[in-house]
């Protein structure tokens, strides 16, 4: 084995037979560790770069299985189950022993040799359906150097390869992935950088950088735009007109938001932030599809 | 013409709220009783006659009805009664206990050895009476009178070549009789019809009874009026035909002549499938498209989309569609059919058919002949005319091997030994298999020997003469089609559970011989105690990642070398009495049945829960998404199953949104095709719909689920299979 396929990366997970991650048929790994904080963020697992012990408290039936095997984080007793996590070393053996996945330990590490490997398993399918494998998270370009490795061992069993990213990163970042990457997805959230500072943590000028970056290079390009009621409504038309000047964009996505990974945030006992904001309406939606279209962009309903 | 939707609600429940006439003969207990007379005094008839003759009876004096709304109107009274299904008839119950009463009378010993293996869950060897194939091509191509009048020439020329012994002349003494009542049947039904004033109907009737069809009506109502006098007795039609091969001439003529146009036959076909779907058939009334037309080009036409599309505008899950799928079928018709799954109609199978045609290589039939083939029931493939095909000989249960092999041959439900004793305490995990092996082959010869002895007697049990007499062979040969009156006699057997016991087999590798973490007389025991005191460990093996159906070459390997060894066993293997064995790979509701009487398993399951089912992972097991699952199936020589392999494939609905959503689903059904897989069939649903449909059942009526070859209503199913479902919907969100 080479030593850059080696290079370890935390991922949390795969997920095959994926539709919306790009052309065709995906399969698609998520990474851990993200700089963005979008509130309204349905992977919060992917989050913190670190690994994280996710307890859902409905689905536990206080077998005390967990106490069996590590009695300094998990006391059950009486029908509760208390958790001590500032003792919880993330071994993940109490996951590994619970009976009804109440308790999941996110996070986990992964040679890029490794990750290759299963990710090209379904390249039969790719073929059929014009797909391939997608990376996302998270944010995979804080794993640059392991993400490059993965997809420069895909690119080389003729995989297709697509890196789903906020290109928050540094350009070097970038640079690392761009030989080995066909097409990038790519999000943006807002066109006002108070706005998307006030909503994601950062501001939006390197993304928009390297946007601009990636299209002077030639680099396809997926752009999806979440919708959210309430925050960022206004932004479609900006995003819009910024878009329409793009000659490598294959298309923008429009996500609607939605608000099922309430159970997620609960189990890393995390506050959902947007815990009031309505759903959008199918009108909406429709409306945001043709305004991009008004502007000369290609929407891309699945 | 009738208007379907003006008739609709006459027969939704035409069945269910039947208008039998009184005047026009007796009512089923009359009937039942002069018709038990032949059964139970009977007088020194023979089996065949004592058939014939009773048939006859119904056929000339049961009640009959004339729906005078529907162009489809014909209909029995034979006493059954409706539930989810159409319940037995007095005719087929006095069958059954026929067949009962001779096996046990006949080879008690046998009889009681079947017993015990049906209560253990290990094979269930059945003569199987009630797959019926009839050569539709010959129904159609003669129609009633011709199918009487070639057995009155094939009896006379046995008659004039000297070859008419006393059995061949009962044989056609008995089909001759059968036909004539049929078309008594036929004239009362014409009567009827004048009476209640269905004149379209009464005409076709009129026609049938004198010629073969000539019209796509008459044509298709010849379907139904044959497949009603078949099922009179204990069998059923398990397919319609391939209808698109079968009513093309007809539907030609009728729109060039001007019969009919488009939309008549659409209204045609409404009132063919409401009827299907109102007759309520037990595990839902087959019919086939697709395949290949007489130049070998694809069967699919104009007709075959208009017919579709009427199916799914009606939204029904009875009949289900068995679709023929090759390379010539038109990516147009294969995306329409996924639409209709995501719509939640999902009483569809789609098989491949240069699979099926490769697998019957195997059994040495060769393509021009298997290119006829017609799926049956479920999904198993026959050829009309050409094979008795007995498609459902037994089901062996793979996961019951590990528990016997663990258990050194002892059942733990009987607390006794089947077949053999084996070393309860082999070395090595190499051993275990190889005993593990053993008990598969005890079962094989066991089901085996069973069918051969049952077959002996089938034709003293359950003569068919109105079936016999659709088929060239019988005709010729002046033998009935229980008396091995076709030329090639194969018989079939199902090997099931494969999930279930790759991964016991795994944990026993791992946790016994690898580990150590138990011995195997500790498991055994253990097993025994259904995992009393043993919840640690049978913890650890249920989480443990290594399970079939997730793409593991260990387990893949495994899977495929058990299959290897059972079509050693089964595939062309001679059955004794004309033909060979065929295998197939599904397991209808036995995973319930056979996981009833099978004790606790190595792979975490518990005593009596229900095993793994078709080629699916064992519950929850799916771990790793659909495309892992299909590498998983593709691992399996699949050409071994001329019997039919389902593959379950159970999708989001969010996986298959959009126009994108169906043609990658498509593609990858495509794709499975070309790298080998038999078929597929597929359950479209979230598991927030499930348990929306479980909390509120009134809000979910039509809410259906594919089981097997069949659909249920999800309300209708108990508590713990609807956890099931809602536990592989979770798995796949």
């Amino acid at each position: 084995m080479g030593k850059e396929a080696a290079i370890r990366g935390r991922i949390t997970g795969i997920k095959r037979y994926e539709i919306h991650d790009g052309d065709g048929l995906r399969t698609t790994a998520f990474l851990k560790g993200c700089p963005l904080r979008c509130r309204w963020c349905h992977n919060p697992e992917n989050l913190q770069r670190g690994k994280q012990l996710g307890y859902y408290a409905e689905k536990c039936i206080h077998c005390g299985a967990c106490a069996k095997v590590c009695a300094k984080v998990h006391h059950v007793a009486a029908g509760e189950h208390t958790l001590r996590l500032d003792a919880c070393d993330l071994c993940g053996k109490c996951a590994q022993v619970c009976p009804r996945g109440a308790l999941t330990l996110f996070g986990e590490d992964i040679s890029a040799q490794e990750l290759a490997r299963q990710l090209a398993q379904d390249k039969l399918f790719y073929d059929a359906t014009g797909g391939g494998a997608t990376l996302s998270g998270g944010e995979p370009l804080m794993q640059a150097e392991f993400c490059a490795q993965v997809l420069r061992l895909l690119k080389e069993e003729g995989v297709s390869t697509a890196v789903d990213t906020c290109l928050y990163a540094p350009r070097g970042a970038l640079d690392m992935v761009l030989p080995f990457t066909d097409t990038f997805l790519v999000d943006i959230k807002a066109m006002d950088s108070a706005l998307h500072k006030k909503w994601t943590g950062v501001e939006n000028e390197r993304i928009l950088e390297n946007i601009l970056y990636l299209d002077g290079l030639g680099k396809a390009m997926e752009v999806r735009v979440p919708f959210i009621p309430g925050i960022n409504d206004r932004e479609m038309e900006p995003i819009a007109w910024f878009l329409r000047g793009l000659r490598s964009l294959k298309g923008v996505k429009v996500l609607a938001y939605h608000a099922l990974s309430g159970a997620k945030y609960q189990a890393l006992r995390m506050q959902y932030p947007l815990e009031d904001t309505r759903l959008p309406t199918k009108e909406e939606i429709a409306l945001v599809n043709a305004v991009m279209r008004g502007y000369g962009l290609r929407t891309v309903e699945v | 013409m009738f208007c379907y939707s003006r008739s609709e609600a006459y027969v939704a429940h035409e069945y269910e709220h039947p208008h039998f006439s009184p005047e026009s003969g007796l009512s089923a207990e009359e009937l039942e009783k002069k018709v038990r007379t032949f059964f139970d005094a009977p007088a020194g008839l023979s089996p065949v006659m004592q058939r014939a003759q009773s048939f006859a009876v119904i056929m000339r004096e049961a009640r009959i009805e004339v729906n005078p709304h529907t162009p489809f109107a014909d209909k029995i009274d034979l006493g059954i009664r409706y539930g989810t299904w159409a319940g037995p008839s007095f005719y087929e119950r006095i069958y059954v206990q026929r067949y009962e009463r001779i096996f046990s009378e006949r080879i008690p010993q046998e009889w009681k050895q079947r017993e015990f293996a049906r209560r253990a869950g290990i094979s269930i060897p059945d003569t199987d009476f009630w797959h019926t194939c009839p050569d539709w091509g010959a129904v159609m191509e003669l129609g009633i009178p011709g199918l009487r009048e070639r057995l009155v020439a094939a009896r006379a020329q046995k008659a004039a070549s000297g070859e008419l012994d006393g059995e061949r002349a009962e044989f056609y003494d008995a089909a001759i009789l059968c036909y004539d009542a049929i078309l008594d049947y036929m004239a009362r039904l014409h009567a009827e019809a004048c009476r209640v004033g269905n004149a379209e109907f009464a005409q076709c009737i009129r026609a049938l009874s004198e010629h073969a069809p000539r019209t796509l009506y008459q044509a298709m109502e010849l379907s139904l009026f044959y497949m009603s006098v078949e099922e009179i007795g204990r069998e059923r039609c398990r397919s319609l035909g391939d209808l698109d091969v079968l009513y093309a001439p007809f539907y030609r003529a009728d729109l060039e002549s001007g019969r009919l146009k488009k939309e008549d036959v659409r209204e045609l076909f409404r009132f063919f499938f409401a009827k299907i779907h109102a007759g309520k058939r037990y595990a839902d009334q087959p019919v086939c498209f697709g395949g290949y037309d007489e130049h070998g080009e694809t069967a699919v036409s104009d007709l075959t989309l208009l017919a579709l599309e009427t199916y799914r505008e009606l939204r029904i899950s009875n009949p289900k569609l068995h679709i023929r799928w090759n390379e010539k079928f038109p990516d147009a018709a294969l995306h329409l059919l996924v639409e209709m799954m995501r719509e939640g109609n999902n009483s569809i199978v789609i098989l491949n058919d240069e699979a099926v045609m490769r697998a019957y290589e195997k059994i040495g039939i060769p393509r021009q002949i298997s290119v006829r083939y017609l799926p049956l029931g479920c999904y198993e493939p026959a050829i009309p005319g050409y094979e008795d095909a007995r498609i459902c000989g037994s089901w062996i249960n793979l996961a019951k091997g590990v528990e016997l092999a663990v258990h050194g041959g002892l059942d733990s439900g009987s607390g006794e030994y089947f077949m053999l004793r084996t070393d309860p305490a082999p070395a090595t995990f190499e051993q275990f298999y190889a005993i593990y092996l053993e008990h598969l082959k005890s079962f094989v010869d066991f089901t085996m020997d069973n069918i051969l002895k049952q077959v002996r007697y089938s034709y003293e049990v359950n003569p068919h003469p109105v079936y016999s007499a659709t088929l060239q062979d019988c005709v010729e040969n002046g033998r009935d089609v229980f008396n091995n009156g076709m030329n090639v006699r194969n018989s079939s057997i199902k090997v099931f559970a494969v999930a279930s016991a790759v991964d016991s087999l795994l944990a026993i590798k791992h946790y016994v011989y690898e580990e150590g973490a138990i011995t195997l007389p500790a498991l055994s025991a253990l097993l025994r105690d259904d995992w009393r005191g043993g919840e640690d460990l049978r913890m650890r093996i249920v989480k443990d990642a290594r399970k079939w159906g997730n793409g593991l070459p260990e387990a893949d390997l495994l899977a495929r070398d058990i299959y290897r060894h059972m079509e050693e066993w089964i595939v062309g293997a001679p059955n004794g009495y004309g033909g060979v064995y065929r295998m197939g790979a599904d397991s209808v509701n036995f995973s319930e049945v056979y996981g009833r009487g099978t004790g606790a398993t190595p792979d975490g399951r518990r005593a009596g829960q229900p095993l793994s089912t078709n080629l699916r992972p064992v519950n929850g097991m799916e771990r790793s998404g659909l495309t892992a699952f299909l590498r998983s199936a593709l691992a399996i020589d699949q050409s071994a199953f001329a019997d039919g392999a389902p593959l379950d494939i159970m999708l989001h609905p969010s996986a298959v949104e959009g126009e994108k959503g169906v043609r990658t689903l498509a593609a990858v059904i495509k794709k499975y095709f070309e790298e080998g897989g038999v078929s597929v069939q597929c359950n479209i649903v979230g598991a927030e719909t499930l348990l929306a449909a479980q909390r509120s059942p009134e809000l979910y009526p039509d809410l259906q689920i594919r089981v097997c070859g069949w659909n249920e209503y999800f309300v209708n199913m108990s508590k713990s299979v609807q956890q099931d479902f809602i536990d592989r919907a979770r798995g796949i969100a």
